[in-house]
């Protein structure tokens, strides 16, 4: 029988044990004798979640193939094994050997949202591993974050060793060839791995910088250390290899980008969690970056250029991952996937082998029009589907201010055919709080649903009808994001969030059609705090200390987020609302990401700030570049 | 045509739940390209029927799952094609035919059997086993035991003396065989806790101090219990 870390008596009382024990099918099992490196894998939060997530599933595969690498899943134990670990101060372990995380040599976390910050500090303290960065020894493990919120990672900088930015195919063969070379060696220290690793591209070292601000808190100065003197550093890795150590880290770090998607690993043999993932499903990638830059969009930005993936190659995975998973289902993962230049032939030959085996299409969400239509009649029952738009905003104003490329006909032209060709259900997906955004933009918002509802009853004779339309709309706060033109843009105070929402629900119930209307609205409070989160400084990570040790973690789950317990740490730690949200930025500000290039232009990010203020359309890479700075990586959207 | 399956879930297995053995078996069933037919529809599923539901905790050499099959292979290929598709702790036992009007397994059961093992604490706390056993006589022979039964709907009493059919101790582990049929489903940790109070002990008994192996699940023939397993033959 297999090892465990936890008790029977322990797995017997928590929810879910599953979430706990490991040995699933398709686990990678590595014998230590064989290996040189120990990676632990890490989503902070819980099992199912984390389990779902594709990049964490792209990371396992590609260490996994390195031979002298065994990399494991962490993730984070729900609050009643949080207790019970603390209790009987129980170590935090892997779930592949269940072996204690704080043996090994990496603990890799990946930040895919603000809200999992306090989960981190979790992490990190239930594997007993010095929550400050600055009070680790040479045999803690090296802790390196990745995923989104590294294009920010200031707030959270203190607790960590290393941030990988950009894409995780091109930097870690040459990182942990380094950190082979230099641990094995006697002469191995902690401080002189990170100089070292700060020389790798994409590698940023928060320790070796210095931030300096001024008297109204902004940034002063964000300067490398400088150490050994001024003069470089010779190391004798255990290879035989001289490793040349600058004795000062890069005054900026360059994102890095997989230039060819296909040459990236993929899991093609998934894992299968024995409890239900949220993704319980094939998980293709079929192309990378978005060719749109609306304004609001971190992910359109920081991604950049569009890379997609030869239909060939997503074919096979497909099928691959059909067999290998029995899973029985298949989804498609991307930005905007209708821009996928050969969507038709990849969606024609998954409907192919779906019916022969007997498997769901879920589709991804599609500009609609004839051909999405007609795919979407054919995977999906049409009377119980629904259509989806996400205008992002209510007027036509408003979207040539965030670049939303769909205008109100493209909406009611797609709803109409929707709705000849029997649908009655329609999703609208919109955004409160945008810069320069008015009351007759938010009313906007209820309006056009009012209109899509009336052109259902215009168009659809009544012996043809299946009940009422139904037109839910959707709202949530803009958060403005680093690396956006809108990143100097202000928030709202919470109570100004709800008077915008609370004048979409008002302004519905004032439509003719109110009745075939809908309206939901995301909580307020959870989109400040992660407002801040996301343009905050290294001032910030105190507040993050003392929310966890004073109870606080799962924070992105609202029945766990507490409010009062956030605003009594910015209390505590002189964060200050009105400077991390409701302020407009000034241009020439220095933004604690600064000294991060993701090759798109600060310049041009300006343009578009400006052209967002003016209400000017900025076209699609595949209409007219726009100079962002992205050509750099040579591939993509950029040389075609 | 029906194929009943019975497989054994062993090890950690036992801290995985019902439901989600069931989407485990329609994704081996999958990965192992077995001929099984599928409902109609957008959405179409495996058609499939596991028998009684295994509690968090227990172990199992006895777990049924009842599936249609579009054409015959031969049983032991059958066996094979799934084993090579599961976990540590999960085994194929057999792959049998059933009749045509044979009921599905849930719906034949009618009495199953368990090996019981007692936590090193607990049997601390009882002393000897093998005196504690000497017992069991005696309280098969008591008039009654009632039991007071919980149900979603109502609360009954019940004699669960006649619905017990063996109570044995042997080298350290209690056997018991008793009804599990729908109507009078006996949980194997109520007979324990009973016979432990007619001894005195006020004990609460849970799947951390009882170790539970299902042993078999059985169907009625002709007046006997007979394995689910026998219902069904090989075929080659
Ligand atoms: S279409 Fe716009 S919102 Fe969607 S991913 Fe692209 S840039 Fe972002
Ligand atoms: S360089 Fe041009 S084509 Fe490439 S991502 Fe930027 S705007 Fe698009």
């Amino acid at each position: 029988m297999s090892k465990l870390a936890l008790s029977d008596d322990i797995l017997m009382s928590v929810e879910k044990p599953a979430r706990y024990i490991g040995g699933e099918l398709n686990i990678v099992r590595k014998s230590l004798s064989d290996i040189d490196i120990r990676f632990a894998m890490c989503f902070p939060d819980v099992y199912e979640i984390g389990m779902s997530h594709l990049g964490i599933q792209i990371l396992y595969e590609m260490f996994n193939r390195r031979e002298d690498t065994y990399c494991e899943r962490v993730y984070s134990p729900w609050p009643d094994l949080h207790k019970i670990m603390k209790d009987k101060d129980i170590p935090l372990f892997a779930l592949e050997s269940q072996d204690e995380v704080r043996n090994f040599d990496f603990l890799g976390i990946t930040l895919q949202y603000e809200m999992c910050y306090t989960n981190v500090l979790q992490i990190l303290d239930l594997s007993k591993i010095p929550i400050w960065q600055k009070d680790r020894s040479d045999d803690d493990p090296i802790v390196i974050g990745g995923g989104p919120c590294t294009y920010n990672p200031e707030p959270i900088a203190d607790f960590f060793d290393l941030i990988y930015i950009g894409e995780g195919e091109v930097s870690y063969d040459e990182l942990l060839d380094l950190y082979k070379d230099m641990r094995k060696s006697p002469d191995y220290s902690r401080e002189l791995f990170l100089r070292a690793a700060a020389h790798v591209k994409g590698i940023y070292v928060p320790s070796l910088y210095d931030v300096t601000y001024n008297e109204d808190g902004t940034i002063h100065s964000f300067l490398p250390k400088e150490y050994n003197n001024g003069a470089d550093y010779i190391y004798k890795g255990f290879f035989g290899n001289d490793i040349n150590i600058p004795s000062t880290p890069p005054k900026v770090v360059n994102r890095v980008v997989l230039a060819n998607l296909d040459d990236g690993a993929y899991p093609t043999k998934p894992i299968i969690p024995y409890i239900k993932a949220t993704q319980d499903r094939v998980v293709l990638e079929i192309q990378r970056g978005c060719i749109r830059g609306c304004r609001f969009c971190q992910a359109g930005m920081i991604y950049r250029p569009n890379r997609e993936k030869s239909l060939e190659l997503l074919k096979n995975q497909a099928y691959d991952m059909i067999e290998n998973s029995g899973h029985e289902e298949i989804s498609l993962s991307s930005l905007s996937s209708s821009d996928y230049s050969k969507l038709p032939e990849l969606i024609d030959y998954l409907i192919e082998i779906c019916r022969e085996k007997h498997i769901n299409i879920s589709l991804p969400s599609l500009r609609i029009d004839a051909f999405s239509l007609d795919v979407m009649s054919k995977v999906q029952d049409v009377r119980k589907s629904s259509i989806t738009f996400a205008p992002e905003a209510g007027s036509q104003r408003m979207r040539n201010v965030i670049n939303k490329g769909l205008t109100k006909e493209d909406i009611v032209k797609g709803s109409n055919m929707a709705f000849k060709g029997g649908w009655n259900k329609v999703k609208l997906y919109f955004m409160l709080g945008l810069p320069f955004e008015e009351d007759d933009d938010i009313k906007a918002i209820p309006e056009l649903g009012n209109e899509i509802a009336a052109n259902y009853y215009d168009i659809v004779p009544k012996e043809e009808r299946n009940g009422k339309c139904q037109i839910t709309m959707s709202t949530s706060f803009f958060i403005p994001k680093p690396f956006t033109p809108l990143q100097w843009a202000p928030m709202y105070p919470k109570e100004e969030y709800l008077r915008r929402a609370h004048l979409v629900n008002d302004t519905m119930k004032e439509q003719l059609n109110k009745k075939s209307l809908r309206y939901h609205y995301h909580e307020a409070d959870l989109s400040v705090i992660e407002g801040v989160l996301a343009r905050g400084d290294r001032k910030l990570s105190k507040a993050l200390y003392y929310i966890y040790t004073n109870g606080g973690i799962f924070d992105a789950w609202s029945e766990f987020y507490n409010d009062e317990l956030w605003m009594e740490a910015f209390e505590k730690c002189d964060i200050s609302l009105e400077f991390y949200a409701y302020r407009e930025r000034d241009i020439d500000e220095i933004l604690p990401w600064d000294y991060i290039n993701v090759n798109v232009t600060k310049a041009f990010l300006k343009r578009e700030w400006e052209n967002a203020k003016k209400g000017v359309v900025t076209p699609n890479c595949r209409e007219q570049c726009s100079g962002c700075g992205a050509k750099v990586y040579g591939s993509g959207c950029c040389v075609k | 045509m029906k194929v009943r399956v019975r497989f054994e879930k062993k090890g950690v297995l036992k801290y995985i739940g019902h439901l989600d053995m069931m989407r485990y078996f329609q994704k081996a069933i999958s990965r192992a390209e077995l001929p099984i037919a599928y409902s109609e529809g957008f959405n179409p599923h495996q058609i499939m029927s596991f028998g009684n539901p295994l509690g968090l905790g227990m172990t199992s050499s006895a777990e049924y799952m009842d599936i249609e099959l579009l054409e015959k292979i031969p049983s032991i290929e059958g066996i094979n094609r799934l084993n090579e598709q599961m976990v540590p702790g999960i085994k194929i036992l057999s792959f049998r035919y059933l009749p045509d009007k044979a009921k599905n397994a849930m719906s034949s059961t009618e009495a199953s059997s368990y090996k019981i093992r007692l936590s090193d604490k607990l049997q601390a706390e009882l002393g000897d086993l093998r005196d504690i056993s000497n017992r069991i006589d005696d309280f098969m022979s008591l008039n009654e035991c009632i039991i007071t039964k919980k149900t979603k709907k109502s609360t009954r009493e019940l004699d669960i003396l006649p619905l017990i059919y063996e109570f044995d101790y042997r080298d350290d582990y209690f056997y018991i065989k008793c009804s599990s049929s729908s109507g009078d489903n006996i949980k194997p940790e109520v007979i324990m806790s009973e016979f432990l109070r007619f001894l005195g002990f006020e004990l609460k008994l849970d799947r951390v101090n009882l170790h539970i192996e299902r042993l078999d699940i059985y169907g009625l023939e002709d007046g006997n219990f007979i394995s689910l397993d026998s219902i069904g033959i090989d075929k080659n």
